[in-house]
């Protein structure tokens, strides 16, 4: 992807935590919802940001999207806050928080006036709110429970676009619903998060 | 870590379906659809509490920075988490999804007053919400005080709505419905453009269908404030057309598949109107008895108990649709006619004159 579609991707993602009351939005979990966006991107035939990763043992995380995310704070399009450096036992860290300010809004009325980023504004406005909709205490979960990311060994690569579990899943709950009833976009997108949160609640269920 | 079967995922797939909001994410309709959700849960939680505190509450939606107007607030974050919080005299600023609220006490001892609350704090063209505690009926300002409100009472928990067995049970709940929040302008004032005429809003249906939508899918939730296994559509998109409302239990079956049409005298045929325009009786009837058609193919579609053809009439005189009857009969639809009146004064007269039924 090129650096205008992830900074594009980026504001419309943190515009839309902004509408959800996550903002300003912890790097971590923001990390984890751009995981999400990715994973399930296919479902409103959208292509992922970044279709591929490596499985960090902080969580999901994109150095491409940090160093973006940060460009846009240094250069007014979002407000940092929070901002802390920690040292543990994995290494050195950066804490600090995004969320939209002025500026943000009046770019983002520009990208909205494309079709692709009306589109992708619809999308990833959904991610966030089916997200925001989950139980506060299992925000940080729900992305380590995901079906492309779960199981696999530190530092182990997670293309999507070689498989995607979290699509597939998504995808066959339609199966076990009653036969009049064909989910949306939309619909299967927000059941696919609420499973997460199950899975982060009480462990697996047999899919 | 347990591990459980596909019967118990069936179970929880349907269950999650049933709460998610059917209008977008971001809109004033979905936000309107997650406090009616959370308000359904925080009424049901309220009925386990021995002496809970009466009054009104407002729910304003305003994303954005609190401005200098708004009095001193408190923050309250993961707000929907939580369905206990006093609500009453408190107006609450609110995101689209409730998770971050800023709360301020106010005087909120009716209706007018919590409209005033929002005045003061200079809020006036937000969208906001203002919530009976006692009688649990929402007021629903969508185009901030510069518009007309919504009613809306809420059943939360309500024992009289027993789980549906078939279409007699959403018969008596449609009924009561539309003798609480829609017979008369001011249970529903902005249905109305001009009540004393006749004169209906722009795009009635929308708003009848959304109104009855939401309504029916709030009854459906247990004393736990999960559904209680009945999932409440609309707009559900078919190679037959979208059925209006639709409902069916986890095991598939389709108590009903509805088609809403609104009967007027006038009608906004352009976004350019600024007053409604005579419809000719003939081709209003047309109209409606097309929706016989649909709820006739509705029901085959998704294999209904019964397909229905819902009739909302806003029309000056309220002739029975009795042409209508041959064409239900053969077509194996029922039909149900719920007149809507410009004004409560004959009141005794409309009760003689019930909903009519084909």
């Amino acid at each position: 992807m090129s650096d205008g579609i992830t900074r594009t991707w980026l504001i419309l993602l943190v515009d839309a935590c902004q509408k959800a009351g996550l903002t300003p939005i912890p790097k971590d979990r923001f990390h984890r919802i751009i995981y999400l966006s990715n994973c399930l991107a296919p479902l409103f035939q959208e292509t992922p940001e970044a279709a591929r990763l490596v499985k960090f043992r902080r969580g999901p995380f994109y150095p491409h999207v940090q160093w973006q995310l940060d460009h846009l704070g240094a250069v007014g399009v979002l407000d940092i806050s929070g901002l802390s450096y920690i040292r543990d036992e994995v290494g050195s860290w950066m804490l600090a928080s995004y969320g939209p300010n002025q500026s943000t809004a009046v770019i983002i009325e520009r990208l909205t006036m494309t079709a692709y980023g009306r589109r992708l504004a619809e999308y990833l406005t959904e991610v966030v709110f089916a997200f925001a909709a989950l139980r506060g205490k299992f925000w940080d979960e729900v992305a380590l429970h995901d079906t492309n990311y779960v199981g696999r060994g530190e530092d182990s690569m997670i293309n999507l676009d070689r498989e995607n579990l979290s699509m597939r899943t998504a995808e066959h709950f339609q199966t076990l619903l009653p036969a009049g009833i064909r989910p949306s976009q939309r619909q299967e997108l927000f059941v696919y998060l609420r499973f997460l949160e199950r899975l982060s609640e009480k462990g697996p269920i047999a899919v | 870590m347990s591990t459980v079967g596909k019967t118990d995922l069936k179970g929880f797939v349907f269950d999650a379906i049933c709460v998610v909001p059917a209008a977008k994410s971001a809109t004033v309709e979905g936000f309107l659809e997650t406090v009616a959700f959370w308000l359904t849960r925080w009424c049901i939680a309220k009925r386990k509490r021995s002496n809970p505190p009466s009054g009104y509450c407002v729910f304003v939606l305003h994303s954005g920075p609190v401005s200098a107007s708004v009095p001193a607030t408190e923050i309250v974050e993961h707000f929907k988490d939580d369905t206990t919080p006093r609500l009453a005299n408190k107006v609450c600023l609110t995101d689209y999804a409730l998770n971050r609220v800023a709360w301020f006490d106010a005087t909120c001892e009716d209706l007018a007053k919590s409209v005033q609350a929002v005045e003061h704090a200079g809020l006036s063209s937000c969208p906001f919400v203002v919530f009976d505690t006692e009688a649990e009926r929402l007021w629903i300002f969508l185009q901030g005080t510069a518009g007309l409100p919504v009613g809306l009472t809420l059943h939360a928990g309500d024992k009289s709505d027993a789980l549906p067995t078939g279409w007699a049970d959403f018969e008596r709940i449609l009924e009561r419905i539309w003798i609480e929040d829609m017979r008369y302008p001011n249970d529903h004032p902005s249905l109305w453009h001009d009540p004393a005429k006749c004169y209906p809003c722009r795009e009635p249906e929308k708003s009848v269908q959304g109104l009855v939508h939401l309504a029916l899918k709030h009854r459906f939730i247990d004393l736990a404030g999960k559904p209680r296994g009945v999932f409440i559509d609309k707009e559900a998109h078919s190679n037959r057309g979208r059925a209006d409302l639709r409902a069916f239990t986890a095991d598939g079956t389709c108590f009903f598949a509805a088609e809403i049409k609104v009967a007027k005298s006038f009608g906004f045929t352009k976004a350019t109107d600024r007053k409604p325009r005579k419809r000719a009786p003939a081709a209003e009837f047309k109209w409606v008895a097309s929706g016989v058609g649909q709820a006739r193919d509705y029901k085959k579609q998704y294999q209904g108990q019964v397909g229905v053809l819902l009739i909302y009439d806003m029309r000056v005189a309220k002739p029975k649709l009795t042409k209508l009857r041959s064409a239900c009969k053969k077509w194996d639809v029922l039909c149900r006619q719920y007149p809507m009146y410009g004004d409560a004064t004959g009141r005794a007269s409309h009760a003689s004159s019930p909903l009519v039924v084909y």
